[in-house]
């Protein structure tokens, strides 16, 4: 009896290691476990918003559980020198953001470097958009910066951090129009909308979330897209008056170096699947979708790797 | 207006909502009261089950979720010294004490019924002036931000127990582990010591289970005896006895709860230091300040208060402008955008049935807290006090680790809690109490913005740039109440000792 | 026996040690925006440090200080609580919780015992009934975290 169920073991246990190093090349059967995506900020912010979103279709899509973990601090830098570390099997990977992933490296020892990372899959930007309050006398971008050319300095443009998206728009904007404002930066992207609002400071460099959310107390001045976006109607880019500003902030789905390239193309061909069916909502909510494989990606990455490299080190603010 | 008011409570006194308001307060007394699970986490994990209900039935969960978890911070700071959420750091401080003389069931009781009036008061005033409230979160800026951080900085001098020196430096300790991380505005790391996982900071949860939990558990492991005890020699306590302590000092709720409710508004500093601020104007105003700290249920009451009132009132920058005052609130914020719903103060006239519902849904949840505090928290108390102490310093331990690394799934936060947690407790014999360099963890990161921020503007628009710091009204009455607060124990030591000195002569 | 200690020269100098260790690891080029704050801390520190210590040599005021209970025990807990990080990478949370709160309940039970001075051993039962709670305690935590709220706890070499 014993020798009957030992060899059935044994039987199973040599067909289960048979069937596993037939498997292992294929990899056919990739997802068979619990996905986590990684959210490097905090419960609420704009990845959460989008991973909540692409949780449920996801599941559906890849017939798996995708588990939402949190690994919050230091602007995203704690979760994603985390994901780095992790087995590079695809069933780690992690919401992203550019500059975060860019800049951070660049000036101060972050934890990870850029290289370090793969980034999959890029699904939306939100554009930089210059506002200021309604009742602001600036109507245009041209007495803004006429304001600002008579008196350097004295005009407060707010916005989220240092070498962040917001605050690289602006600087972008100092060198185009050769004008100098002073910079504020707040810890995150609430309470830039009360500080506006309180007349604090004299206009936001923001996202187009948040320029689209506060739509009726703001008024967008230029946007630093290349060409005009559907969700701000009628609102010039800062290039076709002239002004050479185009910043973005970027999201996606990075994870560590070296995941097959099989698993790869399930993970992006069910984002890229996600992110079209939610095209329309997400442009409501202000994001503006964009479709980046990882090679188109990889390309974006380097093409600002160059200008960051150049706009810090103006700063100076290299390591 | 009264349309949208009708329209709303209607829609939340229905079955399906009052459902979902139990289901939420006693999801949230859980949370709350388990130190080591966040109403962050809680909301972030119910918000996909609220994407099949419409946007009102989740909002009311939410809601119901958030508050009670405020409120079930409480009765970890009043059983084992630890205050399950920031905002009851001030419930520890005579919650505790009453506990030790066994009155922990009262205490519990007592701080329910202040939850309760402290909601219902702030949930009646978003309603009446929702559109004035709005006015003094946007006239908040940078200057008021650090005003109100010195004045929570002046409480130190207030409420530190033995010498005041020592209170200044327990508060600067806290403020120096404040820095530690990515500096919020220059985006430089600071104080890494090498490790740059400490980018993300020392959170400020794993820091609060570390200063109270830790010490208590190695103090109750070092005296082998139970500190918690509770009297059953009278009986249970009756909740009409906890209704007359809160009720005897009706200024005393009041005043808390308008404390919480405009603290409350200002987003980011507001939930934290309500209960502070009102505990401290309670102590002030009563006849014998002394007795605070030692067990007086008037301070329970006036921490509890306030802090529920700060929920209500963090209600109005959300909705309003749609600027989140707290993690919590930030998770909600995320769940009325996944809706599709705008906030600002278009929410008012757009979706008004909306808005109002989710206010009432509040007030609803604060009367639902009666039931389940009552009966919840009796039961909390009765299993708490009836674990033996060998089960209990094992069973802190346990949670707190547990409560530390669930926080951002990381075994640094771990070490950071029982290194913070060992420290504390050395740190408790020479007179450094836990309370001020909680006090300076939580308000360090909003001067230091408040300060640089306002430099930065005072550099663009005045001549001298700490001009910024000065140049509004609301700074100086902010500075006023920071004078009052450092000086008005001096000068009711000097009455007192003049009364004494008067009536030795006689 | 208590011993006395003049608190306010140990917090000062504790004080004076904190300010320094921070001031040394302060960073050589932050911008001002980065170091104007914890300079300011640590200059307010110093001061604050400065006057407990004039204060303790002017009117020195000893207290008593580690006068509750076991000295002993104090040294076990806080030794315990280094052991339970330090453990739970490698053991698994499982292990960990389950070894970490039995070692706990044993110190924590054999003081009270000797508090009472009663010097007897606890029954073989009442082991188990430790080590039982503390297993159940564990499972029902590992399970609630890593299926409902979906916080992966450490593992250990068996995967859990």
């Amino acid at each position: 009896m014993s020798h009957t169920v030992l060899k059935a073991k044994s039987l199973a246990l040599a067909a289960a290691s048979a069937m596993a190093l037939m498997s292992t090349p294929a990899l056919a059967d990739f997802p068979s476990g619990t996905i986590t995506y990684l959210n490097p900020f905090s419960p609420g912010g704009e990845c959460d918003i989008v991973q909540r979103m692409q949780q449920n279709p996801m599941q559906e899509k890849m017939g798996v559980d995708v588990v939402i973990e949190y690994r919050e601090g230091g602007g995203g830098a704690v979760g994603w020198s985390h994901v780095k570390d992790q087995p590079a099997d695809g069933y780690t990977f992690a919401c992203f953001s550019i500059p975060h992933i860019i800049a951070q490296p660049m000036t101060r020892d972050a934890g990870y470097e850029t290289d370090e990372l793969h980034v999959l899959y890029t699904y939306h930007s939100t554009p930089q958009v210059l506002v200021v309050r309604n009742d602001s006398p600036f109507e245009t971008l041209e007495d803004f910066i006429e304001a600002a050319q008579a008196a350097p300095g004295s005009i407060t443009v707010g916005g989220t951090g240092t070498a962040s998206g917001n605050h690289l728009a602006t600087v972008r904007l100092m060198r185009a129009a050769d004008i100098t404002v002073t910079w504020i930066p707040f810890p995150g992207s609430g309470p830039t909308i009360p500080a506006l609002q309180g007349g604090h400071v004299t206009a936001l460099m923001t996202n187009s979330t948040m320029a689209v959310q506060n739509s009726d107390h703001f008024r967008p001045l230029a946007v630093a897209t290349e060409e005009q976006i559907d969700m701000f109607p009628g609102v010039p880019t800062f290039r076709e008056l002239g002004y050479d500003v185009v910043e973005a902030i970027y999201r996606g789905a990075l994870g560590p170096r070296g995941i097959p390239e099989e698993n790869i193309e399930v993970i992006v061909s069910t984002l890229d699947e996600i992110n079209r069916e939610q095209d329309e909502r997400k442009q409501e909510m202000g994001f503006q979708p964009v479709f980046y494989g990882p090679d188109e990606s990889a390309e974006l990455i380097e093409r600002l790797k160059v200008e960051y490299e150049e706009l810090l080190g103006e700063l100076g603010m290299l390591n | 207006m009264i349309d949208d008011l009708l329209r709303g409570l209607a829609a939340v006194l229905t079955f399906d909502s009052l459902l979902l308001v139990a289901i939420g307060t006693t999801v949230g007394l859980f949370v709350g009261s388990v130190p080591g699970l966040t109403a962050t986490m809680a909301l972030a994990l119910l918000v996909p089950f609220t994407f099949t209900m419409d946007p009102l039935s989740g909002m009311v969960l939410l809601g119901a979720v958030y508050t009670s978890s405020m409120f079930g911070g409480a009765f970890t700071a009043i059983l084992i010294n630890t205050p399950g959420t920031p905002g009851a750091i001030a419930t520890t401080l005579d919650g505790y004490p009453m506990a030790k003389n066994g009155k922990a069931e009262l205490a519990i009781l007592v701080a329910t019924v202040a939850s309760v009036v402290g909601g219902l008061i702030a949930v009646i005033a978003v309603i009446a002036m929702a559109s004035p409230l709005t006015d003094i979160a946007i006239r908040f800026g940078p200057a008021q931000y650090f005003w109100v951080a010195v004045l929570g900085l002046s409480l130190i001098a207030a409420l530190s127990t033995g010498s005041l020196f020592k209170g200044l430096l327990g508060g600067a300790l806290g403020m120096l582990i404040g820095t530690i991380g990515i500096s919020p505005l220059g985006g430089e790391s600071r104080f890494l010591f090498g490790y740059s996982q400490l980018q993300g900071g020392v959170q400020l949860l794993v820091a609060l289970i570390g200063l109270f939990a830790i010490p208590e558990l190695i103090r109750l492991a070092v005296s082998a005896t139970k500190s918690v005890d509770v009297d059953y020699s009278r009986g249970s306590e009756s909740l009409l006895h906890a209704i007359s302590l809160t009720v005897r000092r009706p200024w005393n709720v009041l005043r808390s709860s308008i404390i919480g409710l405009v603290i409350g508004i200002i987003p980011g500093a507001g939930n934290n230091v309500a209960g502070l601020v009102a505990y401290n104007e309670a102590k002030r105003s009563d006849k014998n300040p002394s007795s605070f700290g030692k067990g007086n249920a008037q301070g329970v009451v006036a921490s509890e208060a306030s802090n529920n009132a700060a929920v209500a009132g963090s209600v109005v920058p959300l909705l309003t402008l749609g600027v989140p005052g707290s993690p919590p609130a930030a998770v909600m914020l995320g769940a009325l955008m996944l809706h599709g719903i705008r906030p600002g103060s278009a929410l008012f006239a757009e979706s008004g049935t909306l808005a109002y519902g989710f206010i009432l849904s509040l007030g609803v949840s604060a009367l639902a807290l009666l039931v389940v505090g009552v009966l919840g928290g009796r039961l909390i108390c009765r299993a708490v006090c009836a674990v033996p102490v060998t089960y209990l310093v094992p069973g802190i331990a346990f949670m707190s680790i547990l409560g530390a690394y669930s926080m951002r799934n990381s075994i640094i936060d771990v070490f950071i809690m029982i290194g913070i947690g060992i420290f504390a407790y050395l740190v408790r014999h020479i007179g450094l109490q836990p309370a001020p360099i909680a006090l300076g963890l939580i308000l360090g990161p909003i001067a230091e913005q408040g300060f640089s921020m306002s430099m930065l503007r005072g550099g663009a628009v005045h001549d001298v740039p700490a001009y910024a710091l000065f140049d509004n009204w609301m700074s100086w009455a902010l500075i006023a109440m920071v004078f009052v607060t450092l000086f008005w124990p001096i000068l009711q030591e000097a009455r007192r000792k003049k009364t004494e000195a008067a009536e030795g002569s006689e | 026996m208590a011993r006395l200690f003049n608190t306010d020269m140990i917090a000062g100098l504790m004080g004076l040690v904190v300010t320094y260790v921070f001031y040394a690891a302060r960073g050589a080029n932050w911008s001002p925006l980065s170091a104007q704050w914890p300079n300011a801390i640590l200059v307010f520190m110093a001061i604050v440090s400065l006057a407990l210590i004039v204060k303790a040599v002017v009117a020195a005021a000893p207290d008593p200080i580690f006068d509750e209970g076991n000295p002993l025990r104090m040294v076990w807990a806080m030794g315990l609580l280094v052991a339970w990080v330090l453990l739970l990478p490698r053991l698994g949370y499982i292990l960990t919780s389950v070894l970490m709160f039995y070692a706990m309940w044993f110190v924590v039970g054999q003081g009270v015992l000797r508090e009472e001075n009663d010097f007897r051993q606890f029954p073989v039962l009442s082991h188990l009934r430790a080590i039982a709670i503390a297993a159940a305690l564990a499972v029902a935590s590992h399970w609630l975290f890593s299926r409902i709220l979906f916080v992966p706890l450490p593992r250990g070499p068996l995967g859990w």
